[in-house]
C-alpha cells in the first residue's frame, strides 16, 4: 500500500499509453488519468508523482499545479508538454515542479525526472512525519512545562526560571528533566532544534 | 468655358449698341433751338500749301469743332495764299480781288488765319474783304506779333515753339551732347523760326555749343549733317527754300535728313515725328486746330467775350520709339513723353483682352492641371489598394503558415513522444528479461500507429500549402524576387546578413502562382540566413540570382554559411529534417511542394567557396492544372533527377 504511484495525465491516449507502458517496464506502479478533473476525483494521499501534461481541454497542467500549492501533501510535478514554450517553462519551474520535459522525450530523460520525483516526494513526506512526531512529543508537555521549556531553550539559567515562574530552582531541574524525557531529546542543542523546527519563539528575558 | 461665352456676348451686345447709334451722330442736327439757323460762313485762310501735313492736322482739328453734332451750322471756305511759293508782291493785289469778287454776296463772320502771311494778309484787307468778321489767328509767331497791333476784332493763339524744351530734352536724351546744329533755309516762313530760335536759345545755354547753319544748299545740308560726331545733335526748324531757291515741303526735308543723319534729329514739330525726328517739344496741331475752331464758336455765339480769356498752349513731349531704339536712348526718357509709333504691340493696345485671355489661359490650365492630379492620385491610391490587398493576402497566409507550423510542431509530437516512449519501453522491458511477445505486439502495433498519425499529420501539411487558391498568372520572376527581398531585408539587416542580387534581364514570364513562389523564396532566404548564425558578422551574404534556360527561369540562393553536410545533402528536402535545435523541418519540404506543383526542379549543392547554393528551376508552363491536385495526396516526390523516392513503408512487426 506504500507503495510509490506515479500519475500520468495527458489527454492523448497515445502518449498516455505510452508512457504509461515505458513507467511500468521500470517497475513502477502507474495509474492514468485523460483529465485534471478525473485525476482530481480519484486522488489518494499516498505517496508517488504527477507526469503531468501542460495542454488539455478543462484545466491545464498549470493550473492543476497552482490549486496544489497549497496542498503540503501534494505529489511532485513532471510536466511532460509536446508544447513547450519559455513562459510555461519559467512559471512551471517557478512554482516547484520537479522538471519541465517537451515531447517527444527521452526515456532516460524522464525516468531521471520520475526518479527525481519521488525522492522528493519521500523526503516531504518523511519531514511531515518528523515533524508530526516531534509535534505529538510536544503536546505530551503539561503547560507547567510548556513555560519552562520556552524559557530553556532561551537559554535562561534555572535561578532565573525559578524567580520568573515563582517556583524554586529545585522544581525548575525537575521540570527539565521531565522535558527531557518526554521530547526525548539528550541535550540542550536538540530542545533548541526542536523548537526550531515547530516553530517554537524563545521566551527572552524580561528587561 | 460659360463664363467666356458670356463675356463674349456682352462685347457682341455692347457693340451693337453703338453701331447702333453711330449712324444718329452723322446727320448735322437742323435747328437746335437758336433763333438764327442760318448757318456761319468762316473762312479758314492759310498761307501755304493747305494739303502740309501740319495745316491739315489743324484742319481737322477745327472742323471736328465746328461741325460737332449739335453745334450752330457752319459753311466753311478754304482759301490759299500759298506764300511759301510765291512771293506775296507778286500775287497780292489779284489775290485781293479774287477773293473780292467771291465773296462779294456773302456774309463772312469769321476768319480763320493760319499762319502769320494770312494774319498780315486778313488784316491789311480787312476793310475791303471783310470788315465785319473776326478773325482768329493761329500758328502765328509771338515773335511776328510783337510790335504790331491789331484790329480789337483779332484774336487768336500765338504759335509758340519750344524749342528751349526741345534742347533741354535733347540735352537730357544725349548725355555726351556738346554740340547743337540749328537748320532752316532760306524761306519767309525759315526766317522766321531762325529769329524765333535766336531769341529762345541763344541767352540760354553756356556749356552747349550752338551752331547755325542757313542759308545753304539742299546737298550741303545732307553732307554737312552726314559728316557729324556723336557728340552732336542737330534741332532742325524748317527748311522751306534752300539758297539756290528749290522749294521743299520741311517735313520731306525732315526724311532726308534723317536718312544720312548719324547722330539724333530734334524737331519742335508735331509733324517731323514720325517722319525721321527722334524727339521734340511739340504743341499738337490738332489741339491747337480745336481751340481755334473753339474760340470761333465763342466768339461767334457771344460777340461780347474778352479777347484775354484766352489760355496760351502747353508743350508736350514727343518721341519716336523707333529713333530711340536706333539710338539707344529709350532709357533715359522723361516720363512725361509720348512715345508714337513704337510696333503694335499687344499688350499695349489690347490690354485688358490680353489679361481676361491669359485670366482664362490661367484657369483652364489650373483646372486641367487639378484633373490630372486628381486622376493620378486615384491611380496611385488603387495601386496602393492592389498593394495593400496583395500584402493582406501574403500576410494572412503567413499568419496560417505560422500558425500551422505551431499547432503542426504540437500535434506532432504527439506521436513522435509516443513512439519514443513505446521504445523506451520496449528496450526497459529487454533489460529486465525477455518480455512476454504479447507486449512486445503491443508496444510495435502502437509505435506503428503513432507513426501513423504522424503521416497523416504531414500529408494534411502539404494539402493545406498545396490547396492554397492558387492563382496562376504569368509573373515576372525578377519582380518576385525583388518583392520577397523587401519582406526579409528588415530581418537580413538585423542580422547583419548582406543581401546581393544578380537578376539576369530579359527572363521570360513563367506561369506561376505569385504567392506561393514568394513562400518558397522567402523560406529558401530564411534558411540560407539561418545557416549563417555561426558566421562571422563581416562574412554574411547571401545572393540570390535569377537566369533564363532552357525552357525555364533558374533561380538561386547562395549563403556563406559552413554548407551542407555531406550526410545530410540526400534528406535536405524531407519533412521533418533538419539540422536546426529549435527546427520545424517544414522549411525546405515546403519549398519543394510548391515548386514541385509548378512542375520545376529543386536541387541543393554546396558552393566551392563556402556555404551553400539552392537551385529552382521553373518552366514557362507548367503541364496542365492538374499538377496541384497531385501535390495535395501527397503520395509521390521527385528528386532533381526526377526518378521517384521510394515510398514510405514501415517494417512489418513480424
Amino acid at each position: 500500500m506504500n507503495e510509490a504511484v506515479i500519475h500520468v495525465v495527458d489527454d492523448d491516449p497515445d502518449m498516455r499509453a505510452a508512457i504509461t507502458r515505458l513507467l511500468r517496464a521500470e517497475g513502477y506502479e502507474v495509474r492514468s488519468y485523460t483529465s485534471v478533473g478525473e485525476f482530481l476525483l480519484n486522488r489518494t494521499n499516498g505517496p508517488g508523482c504527477l507526469v503531468l501534461d501542460l495542454q488539455m481541454p478543462g484545466p491545464n497542467g498549470l493550473e492543476l499545479q497552482e490549486s496544489l500549492r497549497s496542498d503540503p501533501a501534494a505529489p511532485p510535478i513532471v510536466f511532460l508538454t509536446g508544447h513547450g514554450d519559455i513562459a510555461s517553462g519559467v512559471q512551471a519551474m517557478k512554482n516547484g515542479a520537479i522538471d519541465f520535459l517537451t515531447k517527444p522525450v527521452d526515456p532516460e530523460v524522464l525516468l531521471q525526472a520520475v526518479t527525481a520525483a519521488l525522492a522528493r516526494d519521500r523526503e516531504m513526506r518523511d519531514a511531515r512525519a518528523r515533524t508530526a512526531a516531534v509535534e505529538a512529543r510536544l503536546s505530551r508537555l503539561t503547560v507547567r512545562e510548556r513555560s519552562v521549556y520556552e524559557r530553556v531553550i532561551a537559554g535562561r539559567l534555572n535561578k532565573q526560571i525559578a524567580s520568573e515562574l515563582g517556583i524554586t530552582e529545585r522544581t525548575v531541574k525537575m521540570h527539565r528533566a521531565q522535558i527531557m524525557a518526554k521530547m526525548e531529546a539528550g541535550s540542550l542543542a536538540e530542545l533548541v532544534h526542536i523548537a526550531d523546527l515547530l516553530g517554537i519563539p524563545a521566551r527572552s528575558p524580561v528587561r | 468655358m460659360a463664363h467666356r461665352f458670356r463675356v463674349w456676348s456682352v462685347l457682341a451686345a455692347v457693340a451693337c449698341c453703338l453701331l447702333a447709334t453711330a449712324p444718329a451722330g452723322a446727320q448735322p442736327a437742323a435747328g437746335d433751338g437758336s433763333p438764327t439757323s442760318s448757318p456761319w460762313n468762316v473762312v479758314i485762310l492759310n498761307d501755304a500749301d493747305p494739303t502740309l501735313p501740319a495745316f491739315v492736322a489743324i484742319d481737322r482739328g477745327i472742323r471736328a469743332v465746328l461741325s460737332a453734332p449739335g453745334r450752330h451750322p457752319v459753311n466753311v471756305f478754304p482759301e490759299t495764299l500759298d506764300l511759301f511759293r510765291f512771293r506775296k508782291s507778286q500775287i497780292e493785289a489779284e489775290t485781293v480781288a479774287l477773293l473780292e469778287h467771291k465773296f462779294a454776296g456773302t456774309q463772312l463772320h469769321a476768319v480763320i488765319a493760319l499762319g502769320a502771311g494770312s494774319l498780315g494778309f486778313a488784316e491789311a484787307h480787312r476793310a475791303r474783304l471783310w470788315p465785319d468778321a473776326r478773325i482768329v489767328f493761329s500758328g502765328v509767331p509771338v515773335e511776328w506779333l510783337r510790335g504790331r497791333t491789331l484790329s480789337p476784332m483779332t484774336v487768336g493763339f500765338p504759335l509758340q515753339h519750344d524749342l528751349t524744351g526741345t534742347a533741354e530734352l535733347a540735352l537730357r536724351l544725349q548725355t555726351g551732347l556738346r554740340r547743337l546744329i540749328v537748320i532752316a533755309g532760306s524761306g519767309e516762313y525759315d526766317r522766321i523760326m531762325t529769329a524765333v530760335a535766336r531769341s529762345q536759345l541763344d541767352a540760354h545755354y553756356k556749356t552747349l555749343a550752338i551752331e547755325y547753319w542757313l542759308d545753304r544748299p539742299i546737298a550741303d545740308f545732307l553732307s554737312g549733317v552726314a559728316g557729324l560726331r556723336s557728340t552732336d545733335a542737330v534741332l532742325y526748324l524748317s527748311i522751306a527754300r534752300d539758297s539756290e531757291g528749290r522749294t521743299f515741303v520741311p517735313r520731306d526735308v525732315m526724311h532726308q535728313l534723317a536718312e544720312v543723319s548719324p547722330v539724333p534729329i530734334y524737331g519742335p514739330a508735331e509733324t517731323y515725328l514720325g517722319a525721321g525726328a527722334t524727339a521734340g517739344r511739340v504743341y499738337s496741331l490738332q489741339e491747337r486746330g480745336r481751340r481755334t475752331g473753339e474760340l470761333v464758336q465763342t466768339l461767334l455765339s457771344d460777340p461780347a467775350t474778352p479777347a484775354s480769356a484766352l489760355r496760351p498752349l502747353t508743350s508736350t513731349c514727343v518721341a519716336d520709339a523707333r529713333q530711340l531704339e536706333r539710338f539707344g536712348m529709350a532709357g533715359r526718357l522723361p516720363g512725361d513723353c509720348e512715345v508714337r509709333f513704337a510696333p503694335p504691340s499687344l499688350w499695349r493696345d489690347y490690354p485688358w483682352h490680353v489679361l481676361a485671355a491669359l485670366a482664362i489661359v490661367l484657369a483652364q490650365s489650373a483646372l486641367i492641371f487639378a484633373l490630372v492630379l486628381q486622376r493620378r492620385m486615384r491611380r496611385r491610391a488603387e495601386e496602393e489598394i492592389q498593394r495593400r490587398r496583395m500584402e493582406l493576402g501574403q500576410a494572412s497566409r503567413l499568419a496560417v503558415a505560422g500558425e500551422l507550423t505551431a499547432t503542426i510542431a504540437h500535434e506532432i509530437n504527439q506521436p513522435l513522444g509516443a513512439i519514443l516512449a513505446n521504445a523506451g519501453a520496449a528496450e526497459s522491458l529487454l533489460r529486465r528479461g525477455t518480455p512476454a511477445a504479447d507486449e512486445m505486439r503491443e508496444i510495435i502495433g502502437a509505435i506503428k500507429q503513432a507513426d501513423l498519425r504522424a503521416s497523416e499529420i504531414i500529408q494534411r501539411v502539404r494539402a493545406l500549402v498545396s490547396a492554397q487558391p492558387t492563382e496562376r498568372r504569368f509573373v515576372e520572376v525578377n519582380e518576385v524576387v525583388a518583392e520577397t527581398l523587401t519582406l526579409i531585408k528588415g530581418e537580413a539587416s538585423r542580422r547583419r546578413i548582406v543581401i546581393d542580387t544578380a537578376l539576369g534581364p530579359g527572363l521570360p514570364p513563367v506561369m506561376a502562382d505569385r504567392i506561393q513562389l514568394h513562400q518558397a523564396l522567402v523560406n529558401l532566404c530564411v534558411n540560407a540566413m539561418d545557416a549563417m548564425n555561426d558566421t562571422h558578422v563581416d562574412h554574411r551574404r547571401i545572393e540570390v540570382a535569377t537566369t533564363a534556360v532552357d525552357g525555364g527561369v533558374e533561380v538561386t540562393v547562395s549563403d556563406s554559411g559552413s554548407g551542407i553536410a555531406p550526410e545530410h545533402l540526400r534528406r535536405l528536402f524531407d519533412s521533418f529534417f533538419t539540422t536546426k535545435a529549435q527546427g520545424t523541418g517544414l522549411g525546405l519540404s515546403i519549398v519543394r511542394s510548391i515548386v514541385e506543383a509548378h512542375g520545376g526542379t529543386l536541387s541543393a549543392e554546396n558552393r566551392a567557396t563556402g556555404g551553400a547554393t539552392f537551385r529552382i528551376v521553373l518552366p514557362v508552363h507548367v503541364a496542365g492544372e492538374a499538377r496541384s491536385k497531385d501535390a495535395v495526396a501527397g503520395a509521390r516526390a521527385t528528386s532533381p533527377g526526377g526518378a521517384p523516392l521510394p515510398e514510405r513503408t514501415l517494417p512489418d512487426a513480424s
